[in-house]
């Protein structure tokens, strides 16, 4: 009885795959380019920085027009009323986002934050 | 389904008023754990052990599918009493992980039950629990974010549920009150030999 059986071996091997398969998947990415993640409502969209382009996003008001320009990422025109996407500025670094709320469009950086090019938000004594 | 089990058993013979005795002793004999794994400290809040999970590996075949319900819903319960996460999302993920991993254990033991021990059995219950637990907490909670953590997840609850199928194959190896439980499943189960049940095995409780 505390002998291991054919289909333990079986189910044992699957298993091992499966996480060797995940740890595979999850962690040997390159992370250490950014992407641009576009998302609106259920959908999303990943852009690299390298190249420079003229993004139009689809969303319930209209287009939002967002340009990527030397690995920076800003509005340039949203149908929305209160234009704050667009006052928001540039973007460059991973971890930063605008977000247009009237449009439903959530745009990020994404990539890993290290600590070499990290910046100190602020310090208090 | 389970206040019908629930009353069926309370309301029928004696042979089901044993079954719903062994039931509780093995809820009990899970909380029991769920207090030990509560006491065991983790680095991470996600690194579980599955202690409570093995009253229920070890009841597989001593039960039928709603017994084994009523015993893992039992479990649910009372690991949220004793975590203190009853009523939060937390508990959600608890009941769909251990509700999902006791179908699984169940189909593979009725499925495979003659070329698996419990070891299988214990693996791919754990695989099955930590899977959906990570599924509801990326729709409930974290978003896909969550699969940052799914390997580490994964690869923890297989590891200690090979020790857990361990123990359990060398539980139903060596106890009498198991033995003797999974007997008289058996003898019900074949209907040459219907026998009342109730009568074999009283004193050896003790020397569980």
């Amino acid at each position: 009885m505390t002998k291991i059986k054919s289909a333990d071996v079986f189910i044992i091997i699957i298993s091992v795959l499966l996480i060797i398969f995940l740890f595979i998947r999850t962690y040997s990415h390159p992370q250490d380019s950014s992407e641009l993640l576009v998302r609106v409502d259920d959908e999303s969209w990943r852009f690299t920085l390298e190249d420079d382009r003229i993004l139009h996003i689809p969303g319930p008001l209209g287009e939002t027009e967002i340009h990527i320009q030397d690995g920076e990422i800003f509005v340039e025109d949203s149908p929305c009323i209160s234009k704050i996407c667009v006052a928001a500025g540039k973007i460059k670094r991973p971890g930063q986002w605008i977000v247009c709320l009237p449009n439903h469009i959530f745009i990020s950086i994404e990539g890993t934050v290290d600590s070499g090019n990290g910046e100190v938000d602020d310090i208090v004594f | 389904m389970i206040l019908e089990t629930v009353r069926s058993m309370i309301l029928s013979s004696e042979k089901t008023q044993s079954v719903i005795t062994h039931i509780a002793i093995l809820a009990a004999f899970s909380l029991f754990l769920s207090t030990v794994e509560y006491m065991i400290p983790k680095p991470f809040p996600f690194m579980r052990i599955g202690l409570a999970n093995l009253p229920v590996i070890i009841g597989l075949s001593i039960f039928t599918l709603p017994e084994l319900l009523l015993l893992t819903v039992l479990k649910i319960v009372g690991q949220g009493l004793i975590n203190g996460t009853i009523f939060s999302y937390i508990f959600l993920f608890s009941a769909g992980g251990s509700l999902a991993s006791m179908v699984m254990m169940y189909s593979v033991y009725k499925l495979m039950g003659r070329f698996t021990s419990f070891i299988g059995i214990s693996i791919a219950g754990a695989m099955t629990s930590n899977a959906i637990q990570l599924l509801l907490a990326q729709f409930i909670l974290f978003g896909s974010s969550i699969w940052i953590i799914a390997p580490p997840f994964l690869l923890m609850g297989f590891i200690t549920s090979i020790f857990l199928g361990i123990f359990a194959n060398v539980f139903t190896r060596k106890s009498r009150w198991y033995a003797d439980l999974s007997t008289r499943k058996k003898a019900q189960d074949t209907p040459l030999r219907k026998t009342s049940g109730t009568e074999g095995g009283r004193n050896s409780h003790a020397e569980k």
